[in-house]
């Protein structure tokens, strides 16, 4: 039995909720309110001391980071993952990447744009007021700190191009993004790619590269991908870009 | 970097030359290390082409040609560049005959990988640290025009900006601290796990104990007084056990500057080993 912990309906989050759906698992959500700090509550920090969201659990283990846990779905139920070490490799290197390039820059930048400058500042200040909550530190943070606050969601725009680039140049002709077979890379990168379209301008959309939209389009018609659509609607998550943890 | 240099580690079998496995990095430090020490875990040949950081030849044209992305280590087999530090050691395990360093069942297996992403990211923390007692003086009587050439020829954004500040501006007092910080809390992180069993996942040594000793292996001398075996006795039995590993201990020898350290951060640890430089 699975137990899906989240509070968006942000790229991670959709790509766990997809992958669950396209693997038939047996789950439950359980919702947080990220705005009001409740994944640094103690309940959720009893199940994840670094306050992390989503968190997929199976029976007593809790999966926190979401590439990984797809990466376990995929050998658990030994569906949507690769057998051959070559493709496996590219799969876990790319779900890493995307990771970086799309989910969170996409939730910096929307989230943004979303918010007010005072509502930022709000979240920020009560933010700050959590003990012990990770800070970012190492070469993360001097990357971090060599852009100025006000120009990090600009560059995160710029990041989520790079993004849709490294989805354009793995996809080449392909039908899928690794190997012959839908897999967990096509789950994780159209989930990264199906919100990010709105933060972007027009030329530079996931939907304005043809071969890409050709893919979106397959990958969307999978009855998971409905299914998983539907699934967060009827729970009202609806939540694109939650608001960022450092 | 010499590309013709070839350096077997281990007696070639009857592999092909496109089988052998090419390990283009630098001593086995940190993540630089991780493919060597899983290769030489499975006794297994390879050729080591060194690539030295301190020539800063990571941003070499030659090794461009192989790693695009400029940065070791890069390991080619059967004409495939595989660069992702963590996830080219699961490679490695799984196509190299010998003993296998990843555990069978998936909940340990998921905890293996959590375990080497969180060592890999707190040892981002170590490497800047590092730079900053270590590389930042040794370049500070650069010529700054030469300074500037080196910081342009890394190939990413995020390289460059580190280059910069490591080399010319400087890092700031809270980045110190945090860093600091953060290797503090995650070698009691990995006292706590280490309660009570003698590798970091399951029964058995792993590539979570590969990829946290490469990175760990030198934290007694960068925080003396703060990981001792008073404030954390299961991570320092850890890191003896690691220590008296042969294959580990060869390992570190194939280094030229860095990592030959650990010889003498191991006898200062009452360490002995005599296997190592056996294997």
């Amino acid at each position: 039995m699975f137990e899906l912990t989240l509070g968006s309906c942000d790229a991670a989050s959709f790509g766990l909720v997809f992958a669950l759906e396209e693997l038939r698992a047996n789950y439950t959500l359980r919702v947080l309110d990220l705005p009001a700090l409740e994944q640094w509550g103690p309940t959720h920090r009893k199940q994840s001391p670094s306050g992390a969201v989503p968190l997929l659990r199976h029976n007593e283990l809790p999966l926190a980071e979401s590439d990984l846990a797809l990466d376990y779905l995929a050998q658990h139920y030994k569906q949507l993952g690769f057998s051959d070490p070559a493709a496996h490799y590219r799969c876990q290197k790319l779900l890493f990447q995307l990771r970086d390039s799309l989910g969170e820059n996409a939730n910096l930048a929307g989230w943004a744009i979303t918010q007010s400058r005072a509502e930022q500042t709000d979240y920020r200040q009560r933010l700050n007021t959590i003990e012990g909550r990770p800070r970012l530190s190492g070469w993360t943070a001097v990357w971090r700190d060599a852009v100025p606050m006000e120009e990090r969601p600009t560059a995160a725009l710029a990041k989520l191009v790079e993004g849709i680039m490294l989805i354009s140049q793995t996809l080449g002709d392909k039908q899928w993004l690794v190997g012959e077979h839908f897999s967990i890379a096509d789950v994780a990168a159209y989930a990264g790619l199906r919100d990010i379209g709105t933060l972007l301008p027009s030329g530079q959309r996931p939907e304005d590269n043809p071969r890409i939209a050709t893919w979106m389009t397959q990958v969307a018609a999978r009855q998971a991908c409905t299914a998983a659509h539907r699934k967060l609607i009827k729970q009202q998550i609806n939540m694109r870009f939650p608001p960022p943890q450092d | 970097m010499d590309l013709n240099e070839i350096r077997p580690a281990g007696a070639l079998r009857s592999a092909g030359l496109d089988d052998l496995v090419q390990v283009y990095t630098y001593d086995p430090n940190s993540r630089a290390g991780y493919p060597l020490f899983v290769l030489m875990e499975k006794e297994a040949p390879f050729n080591y082409i060194y690539v030295d950081l301190f020539a800063f030849e990571e941003g070499d044209p030659a090794f461009l040609s192989v790693n695009p992305e400029g940065a070791v280590p890069a390991v080619v087999h059967k004409g495939q560049l595989f660069n992702d530090s963590v996830f080219m050691c699961e490679y490695l395990n799984t196509v190299i005959p010998g003993p296998s360093l990843v555990p069978e069942a998936d909940n340990l297996l998921y905890l293996m990988r959590e375990r080497c992403r969180q060592s890999d990211d707190a040892a981002q923390s170590v490497s800047m640290y590092a730079w900053n007692r270590i590389i930042r003086p040794t370049l500070k009587d650069l010529p700054r025009n030469e300074l500037e050439q080196l910081i342009a020829r890394n190939p990413t954004e995020e390289r460059r900006v580190a280059f910069r500040r490591a080399a010319i501006d400087g890092f700031t007092t809270e980045q110190v601290d945090n860093a600091r910080n953060k290797i503090l809390t995650y070698v009691h992180e990995l006292n706590a796990a280490l309660t009570g069993r003698e590798w970091l996942v399951g029964d058995a040594f792993s590539l979570a104990d590969i990829i946290t000793f490469a990175n760990f292996y030198a934290v007694t001398e960068n925080l003396v007084d703060e990981v001792t075996d008073t404030t954390v006795p299961n991570f320092m039995s850890w890191l003896r056990r690691c220590f008296q590993r042969p294959t580990l201990m060869a390992t570190m020898g194939l280094g030229r500057t860095l990592s030959l350290r650990a010889f003498d951060i191991a006898k200062k640890l009452d360490v002995t080993n005599e296997g190592a430089g056996n294997v």
